[in-house]
């Protein structure tokens, strides 16, 4: 409750009312250049900013203010900041001891990472000089998706990845430490003829663990794995683990550092000379590595012999032929069993793309996504059951009619085509929420948009629903990640042009 | 065939009666519309009365400010209670007739349901009590002295003036000049004009100081002339001292006992708090202006002072104060709490429910029926997911920390938990419970989605 004043006399006007004003107004307005979140590797918000550009100054720069918010949507912090007037914000991470902005100047050909403490004074700035092709590259591969330009090492450090232009384009990975230790980098070779990319995907106070990819042109579909650990107190390399086309091609989902230090990977398995991103896989993996790189064990799950026995027909009692799974994350709980989390898909003939030009050729097919599904493993990593969740078809064009389905998949995957939006993982209470927007067709209803998560809680799946089309359409609702176990709510009533926003946990029953 | 359009005219008009019936409530009353007409009527006349400079920005001020009371009204912002609509008819009746040269023609006042206590004056007759107010203050001579005061603001014309003031210092050459010079600068607008704003806010902030303690002065020229005692003038403004030293609602609510049950015992993680990104004690603005520092009226023990030397008010033991209001008490403590569960403000309600309780200020069967509905309330908003849409989530920098408890272990609560602590307290108060229909239906509800 905003505090109010003892007897007031309702004409003592803020004056900032008056800076409505035209002129005042018009000048002091702070023009919103973007806004993003503090999101962290379990999707767990810790806050909110909104970069602001404030004044014109002399030689090109500007003032820009940065405004913070805690993840309790509370104002906690405005900051001055003064760079060039073509310094944009990108992203932004909070690891428990600082905050670290990405910037990025296309026109001066720069990165810089600018740090804040926790007492909120500012570090020193990091600049990394770039070229054109390399923002463009950055650029690329951030809509593509899974690309983590700031990852945050929790009570350590942030790592910074970003492209670089070598023989062919390479990547930079930067380690700055915020806690006295030492900062280093790990660069790709420069003579490199691939193109590469890399990828942080897990890291704790000893180790970095990053996923490489390379492939030989921007339009080749042929994409080689390997995982590479590196020390994260000198930046050295300890081992990598090559998982190419030629020798054994996997699809690696996820990975996590045990407490015993043991690097867990997952994700799915082909056959020798298979593509990883085209063919269906044989089955899903865990391999548990030590930090020296040796495997201690590489279980499998296959379709045929195992988890095809176990997939139950869609929820409407139909076992249809050639569907398939697409696997969003696949997690590890603090009990040491698994969860593939993923949608069923399949290809199917598009009666619109048909009917529209009556002959066979691009968008005559589609691909039909379905229920959601949690394949439950133990800590061995045996399939003991798979769970699936109700959930309304939704149809995506195929992009092209004789691609694989798989090829589409991915390709849809990183348009945003499938139902599934985020999974967060409580570590202390061992949680997870898996969401996905569902489209109920309820009989005797008017269908409904909901926003459905999956609770993994005490060992069992429990199920949450936010329906997000209320107030026969006036209101309407988005929901987006906000602090662990919550959603923020974003409520816009188009009659009265009003943006509600909220917090709300989600419902563990 | 008439019998027929007879009885369904007949249901129609009943249907409608009935609606009608049920709308009518403490926030609508029955005569609304004319309520809202007269409010109309009382600014319009003022309206026609404004002239001089800028008349017709300052005419805007007063017609946007009474059409956001009108919409305060129909959001149900205001309370109409017959029995506290009397007892201050009284009071406003022993001023009136001690102080018959004011021109009490247009003056109207009306009840908010806020808890803080508080008044306002609109300027163009209408004035507002807070329903704080009445749950603070311990005698009608105190509340006569803060009528007083804000009927000395009307009568000074202060709210007129300082509209008036503002726009013409706003639109003023000095200023157009400055922003003129802004406009013309290339670099660093957006800070020069923060500057302008910042320094023309510092003006109208030292004036208002001014005005309160010209409204305190007057005020007690009016109070003094009525039957009630000088020295509560200076009572009324220690109680709301509270409020101004930030020691309003930070009432110790004690949570972590309140919802201790043996079946259930509290949870201590119900209160943990998530990692903060900055230490700081207060909140960090690189772009803050002195005049936000600077408050809008002068400290309450300054004027206290100033009351006391002016006046040579001593402070002596006064047997015969008016206590009327303590009968309003019982209205308006339940009434306070009844509005937040029906705004959904259930943090504020939960506060009231414990403060006035453990105050004695209510009774253990009101408290202990209310609760459970409110424990009822709070689980169907969680269900709903609207909880954090009426309850505002923990701020680190608030001075009402223990809202902010409340805050913080409402949204710590999970639903189920949230169903296991309405069952308890149900178990707890089973014999209360059980004797009332109300009490009843909560009993039963938690019963249900506790098995």
């Amino acid at each position: 409750m905003k505090k109010l004043f003892f007897i007031v006399l309702v004409s003592v006007i803020s004056l900032s009312v008056y800076a409505q004003q035209k002129s005042l107004n018009e000048i002091t307005s702070f023009k919103i250049r973007n806004s993003g979140s503090f999101i962290d590797n379990n999707n767990d918000v810790d806050g909110y900013y909104f970069y602001y550009e404030v004044d014109k100054l002399k030689k090109g720069k500007r003032e820009y203010a940065i405004k913070m918010l805690d993840n309790n949507l509370n104002d906690i912090a405005t900051k001055s900041y003064i760079d060039d007037k073509s310094t944009v914000l990108v992203q932004s991470k909070f690891n428990n001891q600082s905050l670290m902005f990405a910037m990025v100047n296309v026109r001066e050909k720069f990165y810089k990472l600018v740090s804040f403490d926790k007492q909120g004074n500012k570090g020193d700035d990091i600049k990394i000089e770039v070229s054109n092709k390399d923002v463009r590259w950055l650029s690329y591969m951030m809509k593509s998706g899974n690309f983590n330009l700031l990852f945050p090492v929790d009570d350590n450090g942030f790592l910074f990845n970003y492209v670089k232009d070598n023989k062919k384009i390479g990547y930079g990975l930067k380690y700055i430490s915020t806690n006295n230790g030492k900062s280093w980098d790990y660069n790709s070779p420069e003579e490199a003829k691939e193109i590469m990319s890399i990828n942080p995907i897990e890291a704790n106070e000893k180790v970095v663990v990053a996923l490489e990819t390379s492939k030989k042109t921007k339009l080749s579909s042929t994409i080689d794995m390997k995982i590479i650990v590196i020390d994260i107190k000198t930046g050295k390399k300890l081992f990598d683990k090559d998982f190419s086309r030629e020798d054994n091609p996997r699809l690696i989902t996820n990975a996590f550092l045990t407490k015993e230090n043991n690097l867990v990977l997952l994700g799915e398995y082909f056959k020798k000379g298979d593509n990883v991103i085209k063919t269906k896989s044989e089955g899903l993996f865990a391999q548990v590595v030590d930090l020296s790189g040796n495997m201690i064990s590489d279980v499998k799950a296959d379709w045929e012999s195992k988890i095809n026995k176990m997939m139950p027909p869609d929820s409407d009692g139909k076992k249809k032929k050639n569907t398939y799974v697409y696997f969003h994350d696949i997690i590890r709980t603090q009990d040491g069993s698994y969860f593939g989390i993923g949608e069923k898909y399949r290809k199917t003939v598009s009666l619109k793309g048909t009917l529209l030009t009556g002959q066979v050729g691009s968008g005559m097919t589609q691909l039909t996504i379905t229920d959601a599904v949690f394949f439950e493993f133990d800590e061995n990593f045996n399939l003991k059951e798979i769970h699936q969740i109700e959930k309304g078809k939704s149809r995506a064009p195929n992009l092209a009619d004789f691609g694989s389905p798989q090829l589409n998949a991915h390709v849809l995957k990183n348009l945003g085509a499938f139902d599934y939006e985020f999974t967060q993982i409580d570590k202390d209470r061992d949680r997870f929420y898996a969401t996905f927007i569902d489209y109920e067709r309820l009989k005797g209803e008017k269908n409904k948009l909901a926003f459905k998560s999956i609770i993994y809680n005490d060992g069992a799946l429990t199920e949450d629903k936010i329906y997000l089309n209320r107030s026969t359409g006036k209101v309407k609702y988005r929901v987006l990640p906000a602090k662990l176990g919550h959603v923020m709510i974003l409520e816009y009533n188009r009659k009265e042009k009003t943006l509600d926003i909220h917090l709300e946990k989600l419902n563990i029953e | 065939m008439y019998s027929k359009y007879f009885k369904v005219l007949l249901f129609i008009l009943l249907y409608q009666l009935n609606y009608a019936q049920e709308k009518v409530n403490e926030y609508i009353p029955e005569d609304i519309d004319k309520i809202e007409n007269y409010l109309k009527r009382i600014n319009s006349n003022f309206i026609d009365k404004i002239d001089g400079p800028f008349s017709s920005k300052v005419k805007k001020v007063f017609k946007d400010r009474d059409e956001k009371v009108l919409k305060s009204i129909e959001d149900s912002s205001y309370v109409f209670i017959p029995e506290i609509k009397e007892h201050l008819r009284v009071i406003l009746s022993n001023i009136y007739s001690a102080n018959p040269e004011i021109d009490t023609t247009d003056f109207s006042f009306f009840i908010n349901h806020s808890m803080l206590p508080n008044a306002a004056c609109y300027g163009d007759g209408m004035f507002q009590i807070n329903l704080g107010l009445f749950t603070t203050l311990e005698s009608d001579d105190e509340l006569a002295f803060v009528i007083c005061h804000e009927i000395a603001h009307k009568y000074l014309e202060h709210s007129l003036k300082n509209v008036s003031n503002v726009i013409a210092t706003i639109n003023s050459e000095d200023t157009k000049k400055k922003v003129k010079e802004i406009k013309r600068q290339k670099y660093g607008q957006t800070r020069a004009a923060m500057s302008v704003i910042d320094n023309l806010s510092i003006d109208i902030l030292d004036h208002s100081k001014e005005v309160e303690a010209e409204a305190d002065s007057l005020g007690f020229v009016f109070f003094s002339k009525t039957k009630y005692s000088k020295t509560k003038a200076l009572s009324s403004l220690d109680k709301l001292k509270a409020d101004d030293d930030d020691m309003f609602l930070n009432h110790h609510v004690n949570i972590d006992s309140v919802f201790n049950f043996e079946s259930y015992p509290f949870k201590k993680y119900w209160l943990k708090e998530t990692v903060s990104i900055f230490d700081s004690e207060e909140k960090i603005n690189e772009f803050k202006l002195t005049s936000d520092t600077l408050k809008t009226h002068p400290e309450i023990e300054f004027r206290i002072n100033k009351l006391r030397e002016d006046f040579s008010i001593k402070d002596e033991l006064v047997t015969d104060t008016q206590t009327e209001i303590n009968k309003i008490k019982k209205i308006a403590n339940p009434q306070s709490i009844k509005s937040a569960i029906d705004l959904k403000l259930l943090d504020l309600a939960i506060y009231q429910l414990i403060e006035r309780f453990q105050n004695q200020q209510i009774t253990s069967d009101y408290y202990y029926n209310t609760m459970a509905k409110v424990l009822k309330s709070i689980y169907e908003a969680k269900k709903q997911h609207h909880l954090g849409k009426y309850v505002p989530q923990i701020n680190k920098f608030s001075d009402e920390k223990q809202l902010n408890t409340i805050r913080l272990f409402l949204h710590n609560l999970e639903l189920n938990e949230t169903k296991k602590i309405g069952w308890a307290f149900c178990q707890t108060q089973k014999d209360i419970l059980l004797s009332n229909d109300e009490g009843v239906i909560v009993y039963n509800f938690f019963e249900s989605i506790n098995q």
